[in-house]
């Protein structure tokens, strides 16, 4: 397979940009966070669209607003996730396409219009350092949490695949205002367990790659536990009653009650949620 | 077993075994010497596992048979390796109490009615022992502080607190591996970085850590040094 090295360079960052792939797994006991995707889905399917199996390193863009150019080197490289009019050179390509590009490109991305982050996979790998078995950015294990205007990004460009090879048209998500969830630990202390389930909760502004906060609170006469073990995904009661759900990278225990655990497969869903947008808890029927 | 655990199935990823809510030394030697089981019972699959006081909680990348999944964790509990318990070892983490350094020090022998001297005898004198890792990536649990010493965490919590620095927070005692927005109450400062890039920090939960109190000049000539070449011994 032949293979050729090349570099992007940052010209506009965005809010938040940073290299993620599948996270860290096994280092929780020595409190290292997960990190990883916000939206594994889109990170997985932008890599398939390049027969890429694995979630290799993707760049990941929070709201738009980025733009960089090719300084070396060609690649092809695949859009999925949030929508938005990506232009290359001037010339508009919808995500789902692959796109090549070559040494000058210029690579636009204007603020979506709907969802709240975006994958760029590269045919072949980006060049960003192995930190404990993840290109993950997360510092301090990484030199950076996001990236900068002036920042180069290396690859290791693999084999073109044929141009026009695939394309993946809008994608439907399947009931997007619910999202499946399991009880947690300490739901059945709760006393407000039903309305968990029959009223919609609201994505709010208090949002990181840590977590989500959202916006209704829940009554909460229970005493905090003792600090335990959480995950992405894990929704955790505030003694003010508000509810956060954490999210890539969280850290590795929380002394919060655990109510929720939001199914894997619907992390990214949430994710893709913009402030002030409604969905439901279903809860997953029984699985033993 | 001073109580009986429970395995407890959360969804298809995610079991936890549940001892009795409290902080216990002896709880802590069950959940080590389960936790080292389950590495090996588990070894084909792909999975997370976490530690609080009195949880221990396995994450599996794939959903699975639930009820194999269950019995192998009753299998992790009732087995009796107890190897992982004959490794222990005590740690000597150099910290330099220093006004200097310790931003909130003064204030906190002020209202403790304390001389930075008792301060310092009270903080050194424990074998602090590690339960489990969290919060930020490299910060220990340590049980084992001073009653005089307990002091409620701040209201307001300070934006940043230097990597390094030593902390009082409630019933704990914890030293901040990097930079922080944090509310325990600054004491002291370590010159170690107990954790850079992938070097993570040496010690395991069961571990023993014991604070010594060091001068500005050694504090200085102690920086750079990595955190396996602590003072440790086996216990």
């Amino acid at each position: 397979m032949k293979i050729s090295k090349g570099n992007i360079l940052i010209k506009k960052p965005g809010t938040y940009s940073s290299i993620q792939d599948k996270g860290r797994w096994g280092f929780e006991d020595k409190g290292i966070p997960r990190a990883g995707c916000m939206d594994m889905l889109s990170a997985r399917l932008a890599n398939l669209m390049l027969e890429q199996e694995e979630i290799f390193p993707c760049l990941e863009i929070y709201m738009g607003g980025v733009e960089f150019v090719v300084e070396s080197g060609r690649c092809q490289v695949c859009f999925i996730g949030a929508a938005t009019k990506i232009t290359k050179n001037g010339d508009v390509f919808e995500p789902g396409m692959l796109m090549e590009l070559q040494q000058g490109d210029k690579v636009e991305i204007p603020p979506f219009q709907t969802g709240q982050w975006l994958y760029m996979a590269l045919r072949g790998r980006f060049e960003t350092p192995e930190v404990l078995g993840s290109h993950s950015f997360f510092y301090p294990l990484t030199d950076k949490a996001r990236l900068d205007p002036g920042d180069r990004l290396g690859f290791n460009s693999a084999e073109f695949l044929p141009a026009r090879h695939s394309y993946l048209g809008e994608r439907i998500v399947h009931d997007p205002d619910q999202i499946n969830v399991y009880p947690g630990p300490d739901f059945e202390k709760l006393v407000e367990k039903e309305r968990l389930f029959s009223d919609p909760f609201t994505v709010s502004r208090q949002q990181s790659r840590m977590g989500i906060m959202l916006e209704e609170k829940l009554e909460n006469r229970l005493e905090d536990p003792l600090s335990s073990p959480v995950f992405p995904g894990t929704v955790q009661l505030t003694p003010g009653g508000k509810l956060i759900v954490m999210m890539r990278d969280a850290q590795v225990t929380g002394g919060y009650p655990r109510i929720l655990e939001i199914d894997e497969k619907d992390i990214g869903k949430l994710a893709q949620k913009r402030p002030g947008e409604k969905f439901y808890f279903q809860r997953c029927s029984s699985f033993s | 077993m001073i109580s009986t655990p429970h395995v407890h199935v959360f969804s298809p990823y995610h079991f936890e075994i549940h001892w009795p809510a409290m902080i216990s030394k002896a709880i802590l030697f069950d959940m080590i010497t389960c936790k080292s089981n389950l590495t090996v019972l588990l070894e084909e699959e792909s999975y997370r596992l976490a530690m609080g006081y009195h949880v221990l909680a396995v994450y599996f990348e794939k959903p699975g048979n639930v009820k194999v999944r269950k019995r192998l964790l009753e299998n992790a509990l009732n087995a009796s390796d107890t190897l992982a318990l004959k490794n222990r070892k005590r740690w000597e983490i150099p910290v330099c109490y220093e006004a200097s350094l310790a931003q909130d020090l003064a204030a906190f022998c002020r209202y403790k009615g304390l001389e930075k001297e008792q301060l310092v005898d009270l903080h050194t004198s424990p074998r602090y022992l590690i339960h489990f890792f969290g919060f930020l990536p490299g910060f220990m649990y340590l049980g084992g502080l001073e009653k005089n010493l307990h002091h409620p965490r701040k209201e307001n919590p300070d934006g940043n607190i230097p990597a390094g620095s030593v902390a009082i927070g409630g019933q704990q005692t914890g030293v901040y591996p990097i930079q922080s927005p944090g509310g325990w109450h600054v004491i002291g400062r370590c010159p170690i970085h107990l954790i850079q890039k992938d070097q993570l920090p040496p010690f395991q939960p069961g571990d023993e850590i014991v604070f010594t109190s060091i001068t500005l000049k050694e504090f200085k000539a102690f920086k750079d040094k990595p955190a396996k070449d602590l003072y440790h011994e086996n216990i």
